[in-house]
Formats: C-alpha cells, sequence, structure tokens
C-alpha cells in the first residue's frame, strides 16, 4: 500500500486528510504538535503519530519527522500552519517567528529531509498554501507572506526537482476549522461560508491525483468539485 | 530625520546609503561589517547582527530622530541543488531576508518610532516574477517581502507608504558569489549598483509601489508573468544546471 505523511494532522484540514487516505487503505502517518495521547483517540487506528512543535524547526525536529516516514515514501502533504488576525504593528515578535517557522521554513527544511524518501518511491511533494498567498490582506499581512514564500518555494523548487520529484502546492479558500479562533478572529459573518474541512480534504486528494502543479480553491473550483461529487 | 539603510556596508545598500548622503539625508547605517561602514562617510554606523532577536529594539535604540525612510537591503543568498544547501543555510536565509525585515517593521510602527510620512522600502528580487532555481530558499524569502510590501500598505497610518524593489542582477560581491559564472562578459551586463540605486531613490520619490531599476528589469518581469513556462525551463538552464557545487 502507498504510504503518506501528513503535516498537521492533530487538527481540521490535516486530520480530515488522515481520514481520506486511511478509507483508501492507505499507510498514513500523521503529524501534529500535541501530544499522542490527546490525538490518538480521534486518529484511525494503525496511524502512527509523531509528535513535534516546528515552531522552531531544528535539525533534530525536522529528522525525527522525516525518520518517522518510511524510507520509500510516496506521498508528502506539508499542511501543518498557523496564523494571526492582526496588523504588523499588533503582532507579537513571538508571533512573527511562529508564523515565518511553522508555515515557510519548517516545511522547506522538511521537503529537504524528505527528498530522499520520496525520490525512493517516486513520490510526490504537495505544500498546503492558502487563497492568502496572494494579494494584499491588511489583518493578516504576516500570514499571507508566509505563504506567499512558500508559493515562491514551490515555484522554483519544482523547476530544479522536475524529473525527479513533483513538486505541488495547493491553496485552499476559507476552510471552517479551529484555525480562525486560534488566530484571534471575531465572529464575523462570512464564517457562514467558510467550506467544511472534509470536502476541502477530498478536493486535496483530488488535486493531489492531478497534475497541476499549482491549484487555488476560489469559490468556482469549490462548486465544480461539489458537482463533480455529487454525480458519483 | 533619519534615513535607515540595513545591509549598507556593501554592494546595493552601499550605494544608496551613498546616494542618500550625497543628498543631504542623515543616515543610519547598518550591517554585520564595522570595518566596511566605517569607510562610509558621513553616516551612523550600526554594526550588529539582523537575525538577533533584540535587532528591532537596537534600531530603535540608535535613532536620535524619527525614521523618514528605511530601506531593508540586507540580504544572503545560497546558490546550489536545494537538497546539497545545509539546512541551518536555509533557515539562515529566511532569518536574515524575511523574518528580519518583518520584526524591524512591526517594532517600529508599535514604538512610533516612524515619522508620520515614512518610507518602508523592500528590496525584493526580480526572482518574484520569473522564479529561480537553484536558490529556491532565497526566491521563498523575496516573495514573502514581496507580499508583506503589499499588506503593509493596507495597515499604514495614512501618509505612510511601503515600496517592493525588484532588482535583476547588479554588479555586485553578493552577485559574484552566487552566480554559475563571473567571465568578463556576464558581469559587464550586470547592472551597477550605483545606476540602481539612482533609479531606487527617483522611483521613490515618485512613490512607485513597485519598483523595478530600469527597463530590462522591467521587461524581464513582464515576460516571467506572461511566459512562466519557457523563463522557468531557460532559467532551469542556465541558472540551476550550471550549478556544481553549493555556493553559499
Ligand atoms: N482554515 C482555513 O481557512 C485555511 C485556509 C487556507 C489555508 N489553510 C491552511 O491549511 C493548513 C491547515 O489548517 P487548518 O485550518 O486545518 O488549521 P488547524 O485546524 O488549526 O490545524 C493546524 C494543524 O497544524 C498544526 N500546527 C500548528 N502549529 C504548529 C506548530 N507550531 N508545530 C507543529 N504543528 C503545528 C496543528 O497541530 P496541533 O493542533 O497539534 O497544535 C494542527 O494539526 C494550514 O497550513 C493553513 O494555513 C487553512
Amino acid at each position: 500500500m502507498p504510504s503518506v505523511l501528513i503535516t498537521g494532522a492533530s487538527d481540521g484540514i490535516g486530520r480530515a486528510l488522515v481520514e481520506c487516505y486511511r478509507s483508501k487503505g492507505w499507510t498514513v502517518i500523521a503529524h501534529g504538535r500535541r501530544q499522542a495521547s490527546r490525538v490518538a483517540p480521534q486518529l484511525p487506528a494503525q496511524v502512527k503519530y509523531v509528535e513535534a512543535d516546528l515552531n522552531m524547526p531544528t535539525e533534530d525536529t525536522i529528522a525525527r519527522v522525516a525518520q518517522a516516514t518510511p524510507d520509500s515514501l510516496d506521498l508528502a502533504i506539508l499542511n501543518a500552519g498557523m496564523g494571526v488576525v492582526a496588523p504588523p504593528e499588533r503582532t507579537t515578535p513571538a508571533q512573527i517567528n511562529d508564523m515565518i517557522a511553522v508555515n515557510t521554513t519548517a516545511p522547506l527544511l522538511l521537503a529537504q529531509a524528505l527528498f530522499p524518501r520520496l525520490q525512493a518511491a517516486q513520490g510526490k511533494l504537495t505544500f498546503i498554501g492558502s487563497t492568502a498567498a496572494r494579494g494584499a490582506h491588511r489583518d493578516f499581512a504576516v500570514y499571507a507572506a508566509t505563504k506567499a514564500a512558500l508559493s515562491g518555494a514551490a515555484r522554483s523548487l519544482r523547476l530544479e526537482w522536475e524529473g525527479r520529484v513533483p513538486v505541488q502546492i495547493i491553496h485552499p479558500g476559507p476552510t471552517a476549522t479551529g484555525m480562525h479562533d486560534k488566530a484571534g478572529l471575531g465572529d464575523i459573518a462570512a464564517r457562514k461560508y467558510f467550506t467544511a474541512p472534509d470536502r476541502v480534504a477530498r478536493a486535496i486528494e483530488t488535486a493531489i491525483e492531478g497534475d497541476k502543479p499549482s491549484v487555488r480553491f476560489g469559490p468556482l473550483f469549490m462548486l465544480r468539485h461539489a458537482i463533480a461529487g455529487s454525480r458519483t | 530625520m533619519t534615513t535607515v539603510i540595513t545591509g549598507a556596508a556593501n554592494g546595493l545598500g552601499r550605494a544608496l546609503a551613498l546616494a542618500c548622503i550625497e543628498r543631504g539625508e542623515s543616515v543610519l547605517a547598518i550591517d554585520l561589517d564595522a570595518a566596511a561602514l566605517a569607510e562610509i562617510d558621513g553616516a551612523q554606523p550600526l554594526a550588529f547582527d539582523l537575525t538577533a532577536p533584540d535587532a528591532a529594539q537596537s534600531i530603535i535604540a540608535a535613532l536620535e530622530t524619527p525614521v523618514a525612510c528605511i530601506i531593508h537591503c540586507a540580504g544572503i543568498s545560497g546558490t546550489g541543488r536545494f537538497e546539497d544547501i545545509p539546512a541551518e543555510h536555509h533557515a539562515r536565509i529566511m532569518a536574515l531576508n524575511f523574518t528580519a525585515p518583518v520584526q524591524i517593521t512591526a517594532a517600529l510602527l508599535a514604538a512610533n518610532a516612524c515619522a508620520p510620512t515614512a518610507k518602508h522600502v523592500f528590496v525584493g528580487s526580480l526572482s518574484t516574477f520569473t522564479g529561480y532555481p537553484g536558490a529556491t530558499s532565497y526566491a521563498a524569502s523575496k516573495d514573502g517581502l514581496s507580499s508583506f510590501t503589499h499588506s503593509l500598505r493596507k495597515s499604514l497610518p495614512r501618509g505612510m507608504s511601503s515600496h517592493c524593489v525588484y532588482p535583476g542582477p547588479l554588479r555586485t560581491d553578493h552577485a559574484a558569489r552566487y552566480a554559475p559564472d563571473n567571465s568578463e562578459a556576464t558581469v559587464a551586463r550586470r547592472q551597477s549598483p550605483e545606476e540602481a540605486a539612482a533609479l531606487i531613490l527617483t522611483a521613490m520619490d515618485r512613490r512607485r509601489r513597485a519598483i523595478f531599476p530600469g527597463w530590462k528589469t522591467r521587461a524581464f518581469a513582464f515576460a516571467g508573468r506572461i511566459l512562466p513556462g519557457p523563463v522557468g525551463r531557460t532559467l532551469r538552464q542556465s541558472l540551476f544546471e550550471t550549478l556544481k557545487e553549493p555556493k553559499l
């Protein structure tokens, strides 16, 4: 059976992705920050869990996550991420460090550490970006910048690894996960329209099966995906 | 009022510092290299590591007058195969090129250290429009800066502005250090830092948000935008495939 590493799999979109790949019978290695005891009951049986805080992505931390995966890895979905809703001057130095570390530096270093394993399986690397990677965003300038940086990394790395390991980036739109509460987003009306994480996870799975290097989940994409899903 | 320039000891930063001094501005010149800073006549030198946790506070403490303009020019690269560049070097690129300018901007604004018409200028890279195989983490750091520049504008107080500069290859030590080819002909084709600095300052005076120093740079950016595929493949051949050992 093929194997997949999913980072940030203890909550939200990542956890929904675990369900997707488990139900297909894949070997799933799930990463999260919280302790295994606080995540195990929610994860399907046979899922291996690796705990690592990525806000200081030292070589040890990165190696621990990579070493939890098989020598030959078919897919890595680098999904762990966090945000803070505040303009730059009201974002603390620690919050800025965390966002850049978790959303940009850690996925870059993980990609590097996983390269031999992905190459061995002729596997694929998928980054989870955000539709915020494009455009200007008043209240999450730093978060958007970390995702733009990830997007830039994906573009150049794809050119470098062409013919060796395909690199893809998928940009989900607003999703109804716990991320927004953690980020300090108020009870805004728009939240009603956020997509459910299991629908986003299925759309990610479909996008990974395709070969588009960069996929944005705009409203049109989600509508088309929903229609295609209801037909099958 | 003060003009703050990071990475002022060499290359583009030095050319910008000299041009600003020439215009009569009081320049706070920041770099790691104290000896090179001391050679810039007329600047207030400040030598320290911008990736240190208290970097922003060191700048604020050194300011005698509010910031009229800050140019974030300090940057390093690392070229070669992504997997061959040491992880700690990738992390250092992110820390100096991306984290430091964001931290400093947030801290200057939070401390009210800027003049009401302050300009926040970030030196990005043409790679935002073309990609940069062979310098993946560098490209990432510069794309982060470009995005940050445009988001920052939305929350800045009225009167302040933010600008991103997208330089191409310059005739500096930085370029020579990371380029696969430094033959005379290639070096001659690079833009001189003095020329780039002059074009950048003029564009800043005109309050241009996206600053392309020179028509060639603008043309490359345009080509990267409309023909990402061919431009990416060309760069892969001309840069990535000619790089042998990593250059840090
Ligand atoms: N929700 C949205 O609207 C949305 C939109 C576009 C893109 N995205 C992106 O999608 C990805 C998943 O987001 P989500 O909505 O599923 O968020 P979520 O529900 O908050 O889950 C985030 C996951 O990332 C992990 N994580 C956070 N900080 C970490 C750290 N310092 N070290 C290690 N792991 C850490 C969390 O682990 P613990 O819970 O164990 O701490 C959790 O498993 C993120 O990259 C996010 O930026 C989300």
